[in-house]
């Protein structure tokens, strides 16, 4: 039984279609990539499945339920991370975890959860003192606080550095071996390889293909595709990461 | 219930952590208020005198000619000493004049009557009834009596406005500033769509923020009260 299931969404802004018929359905426990170049219509799907957009016409569920419909009780069993983040200026992270949770009405130990995200140091700072990739860290971190059964992260790694991406990776597979189903936007093909168990590629509010990153790579080499670029063993952020380290750097 | 009062308290909490919010709504109205309510920024004018007629006599129909001729005061014919103790506490006369005959054998007299602390307009009202005595010396002998009384009044004239106004003034500046553009910055911001992805509704939101605003607007109000009766001596609620 797929824990998401979406039948032919459309979604018309006054002319513009920004989704034309889009169908998908993710197992439980499945890290599932959604692809496309920007304004292809993946942060429109997303939006409807965490129920801040209505659809136009189609259907979404989520775990059963109908995203149109019961759309407070699908809020309550995920987690979402926007993609463009921001918190109250004014509050210390602490006290983010804190509010958030009792929105929820879950009651969590925000030091846990700031741990989790490796922003424990910072539990007293304020939101707007952070770094870009603590900043995504939190809103990670407030996607937790209701230990949701699904998770979207929408481009949760773009404008980071190398070694904030990596940790950001690591983070999002500490979340599949807990089972949790993650649901993630990106435009960079490497992440999408590294963590998704399938993809599904989005152009033009329309799903071209879904399957696992492996098999698409295979089904293009032996459709007889040649690479123009010479394949090296490593790549410049190969080199990158071994000159300046692994380690974050903002802390 | 415990969601309004998670966010009564963080947006408590935000507003007294912005120092800019403390600077408009409590800082700069309570200083305004010291200011003007300290300078007099009516400056002097002459005072509207009421004048009653009791003796009605030549003389005092004279007395009442001759003052209305002044241009230092304005006068007003009164008929009844309540009205005139209605116009004294309204402040549209600053003190009134009160022209007894001589029945009786009680002398005839002039009583001028003020409110409390208004030396100023006692000092100008009897100096220029003594100046229209003395042109006419003979013939007002009989009203040579002068005196004078302190209603029991206490007019708060221009900080009697300047306070509540100012007051009304941060009330409205509150209402615009901290309640409008807070929500517009958190619009513009993502911080409302974040919220929207919870599963509360807006009420909670709204309602937790205003909680909030309208403590601090009575705690405001009330800084403002405390300073204008201590700092600038106005009564309350009489």
């Amino acid at each position: 039984m797929p824990i998401i299931q979406v039948k032919k969404l459309k979604k018309k802004y006054d002319e513009f279609e920004a989704i034309r018929g889009i169908d998908f359905e993710v197992e439980e426990g499945e890290v599932f990539g959604l692809l496309g170049p920007n304004g292809a219509g993946k942060t429109t799907t997303v939006e409807i499945l965490e129920g801040l957009i209505k659809s136009t016409s189609g259907e979404a569920y989520i775990n059963d339920l109908d995203v149109s419909k019961d759309t407070k009780l699908v809020k309550k069993i995920i987690g979402v991370q926007l993609q463009s983040v921001n918190f109250f200026e004014k509050l210390s992270l602490f006290e983010i975890i804190d509010l958030f949770s009792t929105l929820y009405s879950y009651s969590v130990d925000p030091n846990k959860i700031l741990e989790r995200v490796g922003l424990s140091n910072k539990r007293d700072s304020y939101f707007k003192t952070l770094s870009g990739g603590q900043k995504q860290r939190l809103s990670i971190a407030v996607a937790l606080v209701n230990n949701p059964k699904v998770l979207f992260f929408d481009e949760p790694t773009t404008g980071l550095d190398p070694q904030a991406r990596r940790n950001l990776w690591e983070l999002i597979k500490s979340f599949q071996e807990e089972g949790k189903t993650v649901v993630l936007t990106t435009h960079y093909m490497e992440e999408a390889e590294e963590l998704c168990d399938r993809v599904a590629i989005i152009d033009e509010g329309k799903i071209i293909k879904i399957n696992s990153p492996s098999n698409l790579i295979d089904e293009l080499t032996s459709s007889g595709f040649k690479s123009s670029k010479k394949i090296r063993e490593a790549t410049l952020e190969d080199v990158f990461i071994d000159l300046t380290g692994k380690s974050l750097r903002e802390d | 219930m415990k969601i309004y009062l998670s966010f009564t308290i963080a947006a408590s909490k935000m507003f007294f952590r912005r120092k800019s919010s403390i600077f408009w709504s409590l800082f700069f109205p309570v200083v305004t208020m010291l200011v003007f309510g300290n300078a007099n920024i009516l400056g002097y004018s002459a005072p509207n005198v009421g004048l009653i007629d009791y003796a009605n006599t030549d003389n005092s129909r004279l007395i009442t000619d001759k003052l209305k001729k002044s241009k230092s005061t304005e006068i007003q014919l009164i008929y009844s000493e309540n009205e005139a103790i209605e116009l004294l506490t309204k402040g549209s006369i600053a003190s009134y004049l009160t022209i007894n005959s001589s029945n009786n054998n009680a002398e005839s007299e002039i009583i001028i009557t003020t409110r409390k602390g208004d030396f100023a307009e006692k000092e100008v009202v009897s100096n220029l009834i003594n100046s229209v005595m003395i042109g006419d010396a003979n013939s007002l002998e009989e009203l040579s009596n002068i005196k004078s009384n302190i209603a029991d009044i206490n007019y708060q004239g221009y900080k009697g406005f300047i306070i509540p106004g100012i007051a009304a003034m941060a009330i409205m500046q509150n209402g615009i500033f901290s309640v409008v553009f807070t929500l517009l910055s958190y619009k513009n911001q993502g911080v409302l769509r974040r919220l929207q992805a919870t599963p509360i509704s807006p009420s909670h939101f709204i309602v937790g923020h205003l909680i909030s605003r309208v403590t601090i607007i009575i705690l405001q109000t009330f800084l403002l009260l405390i300073m204008g009766v201590f700092i600038l001596g106005v009564s309350i609620g009489q």
